[in-house]
């Protein structure tokens, strides 16, 4: 019976390692969306912040490409 | 348009009279009279949600940081941070997109759920028979926000504004801008 840590369990690390690339891929994947969706919302119903708006998609966009690159080179 | 009628519109507004906002389908001489979204308090849960989140990051790295390795902290912090982000991002579009159009020709409501799925429904201003307003809750009287349910002649769409604020106020806007379609000069 292991009666340690939880975070001395055996591939504990591989674990969560495995669960972050893959969890930030997927959040790449989301930000791809959004800033599509706010692109076509901005077209869809114009106001003056669409601009701002569109910008902090592409924001979220670029923040989520590089947790998915320390992701990866933190393998 | 309504005579009397002053401008009164601000960047994130839920109760816009006469704004700078218009939607894809408008007509050249068509004029946006009035431009409502839900009422700022509507965003009360989703904001609480991120800042329990937040709260949990921190406690993380204070009780729990210590255990792991810095790899793992920092996997978490930034995976934590990003998907706050994105939960709060996500309900901001939601309720900044989901409106409700009152133009000199008709009536549009735009609803977004989630941010793929989005549902248009309209109706011409000179075909509505009755126009309400739905006060309810503690919240809502305190407020002053509510529902406007518009019903049309016919078979034409029925349209509901929800949480809106300064209902009633809505209410006589819609009737005033339907009686001049209705009845110009």
């Amino acid at each position: 019976m292991f009666t340690g840590s939880i975070f001395d369990l055996p591939y504990f690390d591989i674990l969560i390692y495995g669960f972050g690339v893959v969890l930030s891929f997927l959040f790449v994947l989301y930000s791809l969306v959004i800033v599509g969706q706010t692109s076509a919302l901005k077209k869809a119903v114009v106001t003056d912040n669409g601009g701002i708006i569109q910008i902090v998609s592409i924001i979220q966009l670029v923040v989520a490409i590089a947790v998915f690159i320390v992701s990866l080179i933190y393998w | 348009m309504p005579a009397g009628l002053k401008p009164k519109s601000k960047s994130l507004s839920s109760f816009n009279v006469m704004p700078n906002a218009f939607f894809a389908e408008i007509d050249q001489d068509e004029n946006t009279i009035l431009m409502l979204r839900a009422h700022p308090i509507t965003l009360v849960p989703w904001i609480f949600n991120t800042i329990v989140g937040i709260a949990a990051l921190i406690l993380f790295n204070i009780f729990l940081a210590q255990y792991l390795s810095f790899s793992i902290t920092l996997r978490v912090d930034l995976l934590g941070a990003v998907l706050l982000l994105a939960y709060a991002w996500y309900n901001f579009l939601i309720w900044y997109y989901t409106v409700g159009f009152v133009t000199d020709k008709r009536l549009i409501d735009i609803d977004y759920y989630g941010i793929v799925k989005r549902v248009v429904s309209q109706a011409p201003i000179i075909k509505l028979s009755d126009v309400t307003a739905k006060v309810a809750g503690f919240f809502g009287q305190i407020l002053n926000y509510g529902n406007v349910h518009v019903t049309t002649e016919g078979t034409t769409q029925n349209i509901e504004f929800l949480d809106v604020p300064y209902p009633d106020e809505a209410v006589a806007i819609i009737n005033d801008v339907g009686t001049e379609a209705a009845h110009p000069g």
